[in-house]
């Protein structure tokens, strides 16, 4: 994919990082569309488990590829790749966000005064779920709210984790498993 | 880590479940237009401007697309709005809103303020996004039309319910149960069978979306004129 515009669908020959490109390939913007179609998801998926709010995780998504688009060209292939970069600026854009919505929340959307339609009853018990579990992770202290979006939502291992917050994989592994025990604790306790 | 627990298998399923379609429309236009910015296309030719008659009258053109593009620009959802100005939009909006004969508005204010989760005590500032005050109003008539022609149509008084219909066709077009995005599929298609099952003479979707939306409890069975949900 030669152009700007951005796919729709990551298509077959989408290459999904820049790390099996040569650096002279991988300083061209022109490309970038693979990189958001390859990565798309994963960034999406990693920031609304962290913020718990679609609205907030789509425009974050924004920020990232923006970011990662005017940064392109200082990108390199290093520990954890194109993802591990696409993260890593990911979770600086949400602790930006953060820091400037901390006095602030943001109103209930017209949606929220519906209620769900019984016909929908299991459709809708498993969507709280979702929704549940979600919230109970934004909860979370930050470190450890980092760890299991990382591991569920982008789908990466405990070595690409340690490399996108910066802490060894063993030491990734253990705040893994200690989120994930307080999870359960929290979410046992609401039951 | 153990990976296979059903708790594991709870959190994956929550954490990755599929943004939706129109989010990702949504996201891949906002990207395209973002990357199609000429700062970021270096190596896209430029258009040379002409010179003399076509310059000039392409400078015209350019002028009034920008002037249309503006009156385009406010029409424009999602931008944020505090109180104030969400306040503002609802007396807006309440002034264009039809709402049945002997109703009146309930009151509608916006929060500036709501107690902050985080320090029991103190309060924490509420943004909104645009048209907010616009679809609050909206849901508010829309209850008042649906509960007005439940009152007509379980009383038997053909003249209220005909006057009832009228209105709740006029829903059909209210940005709150036409805009994509603005309120989901599920929702739009619940309404469009309200509207149509009024006209049928059938109450059970509009029942169904005056409990939803929490218009005022149980529909009404007979009493006085609603006068809709807060």
């Amino acid at each position: 994919m030669n152009e700007l515009a951005v796919p729709t669908q990551p298509t077959a020959a989408a290459r999904t990082n820049f790390d099996d490109a040569d650096p002279a390939e991988a300083l061209d913007p022109a490309a970038f569309g693979d990189v958001y179609a390859g990565h798309r998801d994963a960034v999406y998926l990693y920031l609304r488990a962290r913020t718990s709010d679609e609205d907030e995780a789509f425009d974050l998504t924004a920020t990232t590829f923006e970011r990662a688009l005017n940064a392109i060209g200082l990108y390199r292939p290093s520990g954890g790749g194109m993802r591990a970069w696409l993260l890593r600026i990911a979770r600086n854009a949400a602790i930006d966000h953060g820091r400037k919505q901390r006095r602030l929340v943001r109103g209930p959307t017209p949606e929220a005064a519906f209620a769900p339609v019984a016909s929908a009853e299991d459709v809708a018990v498993a969507a709280d779920e979702r929704r549940r579990v979600r919230r109970l992770v934004a909860q979370l202290r930050a470190p450890e709210r980092d760890a299991i979006a990382l591991r569920y939502a982008a789908g990466m291992t405990a070595r690409e984790i340690g490399e996108v917050i910066g802490r060894s994989e063993e030491a990734t592994q253990k705040m893994l498993s200690r989120a994930l025990a307080r999870l359960k604790e929290a979410y046992e306790n609401e039951r | 880590m153990n990976a296979d627990t059903p708790f594991d298998r709870l959190v994956a399923d929550a954490l990755s479940e599929p943004m939706s379609l129109e989010t990702a429309r949504k996201l891949d236009g906002r990207i395209a237009e973002f990357a199609a910015r000429p700062s970021l296309a270096p190596r896209r030719a430029r258009l040379a401007m002409p010179h003399g008659r076509t310059r000039t009258g392409l400078l015209l053109a350019a002028a009034l697309l920008i002037v249309v593009g503006c009156v385009v620009a406010r029409d424009f959802y999602g931008t944020d709005e505090d109180a104030t100005q969400v306040d503002n939009e609802m007396a807006d909006a309440r002034a264009v809103t039809p709402i049945p004969p002997g109703a009146t508005w309930p009151p509608m204010h916006a929060a500036q303020e709501i107690p902050d989760p985080d320090n029991p005590g103190a309060t924490i500032g509420v943004m909104y996004s645009n048209p907010y005050g616009r679809q609050m109003v909206e849901m508010a008539a829309a209850c008042m039309w649906e509960g007005y022609w439940l009152d007509g149509h379980n009383r038997g008084d053909a003249a209220q319910t005909t006057t009832a219909l009228a209105g709740l066709e006029k829903t059909r077009n209210w940005v709150t149960f036409t805009d994509p995005r603005l309120t989901d599929q599920g929702i739009r298609d619940l309404h469009r069978q309200v509207v149509d099952g009024a006209e049928r003479g059938d109450p059970a979707a509009l029942k169904t979306e005056y409990q939803a939306m929490g218009c005022g409890g149980a529909p009404p069975s007979d009493g006085p004129t609603p006068s809709g949900g807060d």
